[in-house]
């Protein structure tokens, strides 16, 4: 009962918050001068990709927590996890080339940045193939571990790659420099912006674990049902 | 205007896509739970 309305609590908290981020993405927060209105995909496409690093930070921990301790509950958080992280991380691919066609005037460039995250989006997906293709559960739990583990360098290379080599790709917006920084609408924007998109990760998050919950139940009653006949 | 409405109905498209799969998959495993767990009462009976 407590799960429950901390469910419902947690679907309202997103709902609410994502009225709240639209209304400000496109009436409150001002008009970028030079790109004009494009500029506002900034909200939703920062917000993509802070989810998707989060939800692979979760999926190496977890995956790390599984290695160390064995407990099938980490292997189902991590694979949830990634599952919402390929998601999100899809989403930064594709907005992010609908920004770059009006600013940049090309649809891709593989510059460090954009390389980089494509790659990540490729070993996230590698990550989900492992376990959709491997039938034993202890070796897909365990080779996915690794990968999860091992796959999540890519996330803090994808985070620097701005700073350490000279890309087309924006430089920070926050704590970038002197040139960088954001008008405080904008910052205010992109903040309710950013705690949306975790709510509904968290949202996302519940909804894939009960399912990994039906679908183990499921296989325990098979399991019985083999035992009795 | 349109590139930022083409970036928002992706996003939008994305979510209530994978909303309806995951959906989808709950009501099919609900469904094989209640068929399991009445194969299983039948066999005890």
């Amino acid at each position: 009962m407590a799960r429950d309305r901390c469910g419902v609590l947690l679907v309202g908290l997103t709902l609410v918050s994502m009225i709240a981020s639209l209304y400000m993405t496109f009436l409150w927060a001002p008009t970028e001068r030079t790109m004009g209105d494009v500029q506002r995909i900034f909200y939703f496409h920062v917000p993509s990709a802070w989810v998707a690093f989060f939800a692979f930070l979760l999926v190496f921990v977890f995956s790390l927590a599984y290695l160390v301790r064995r407990n099938k509950r980490w292997d189902n958080i991590s694979a949830a996890s990634a599952e919402i992280g390929v998601l999100f991380c899809t989403l930064v691919l594709i907005t992010g080339p609908i920004w770059a066609k009006p600013a940049w005037g090309v649809w891709w460039t593989w510059d460090a940045r954009l390389t980089l995250t494509l790659v990540l989006w490729l070993i996230y997906v590698a990550y989900l193939m492992l376990r959709h293709y491997m039938p034993d559960p202890e070796r897909r739990a365990t080779f996915s571990a690794v990968l999860g583990v091992v796959g999540f360098i890519d996330v803090p290379l994808v985070y620097f790659s701005i700073r350490w080599w000279r890309t087309q790709h924006p430089q920070p917006v926050m704590s970038g420099g002197e040139s960088s920084g954001l008008e405080p609408p904008m910052l205010a924007t992109l903040l309710v912006c950013l705690g949306t998109f975790t709510l509904l990760f968290f949202a996302l998050l519940r909804i894939r674990l009960r399912l990994q919950r039906l679908r183990e139940e499921a296989d325990e009653i098979q399991d019985r049902l083999e035992q009795t006949a | 205007m349109q590139w930022l409405f083409a970036a928002f109905a992706v996003v939008w498209f994305a979510l209530f896509l994978y909303l309806f799969s995951l959906d989808v998959k709950l009501n099919a495993v609900a469904k094989e739970i209640d068929g399991l767990k009445a194969k299983l009462a039948r066999g005890k009976d």
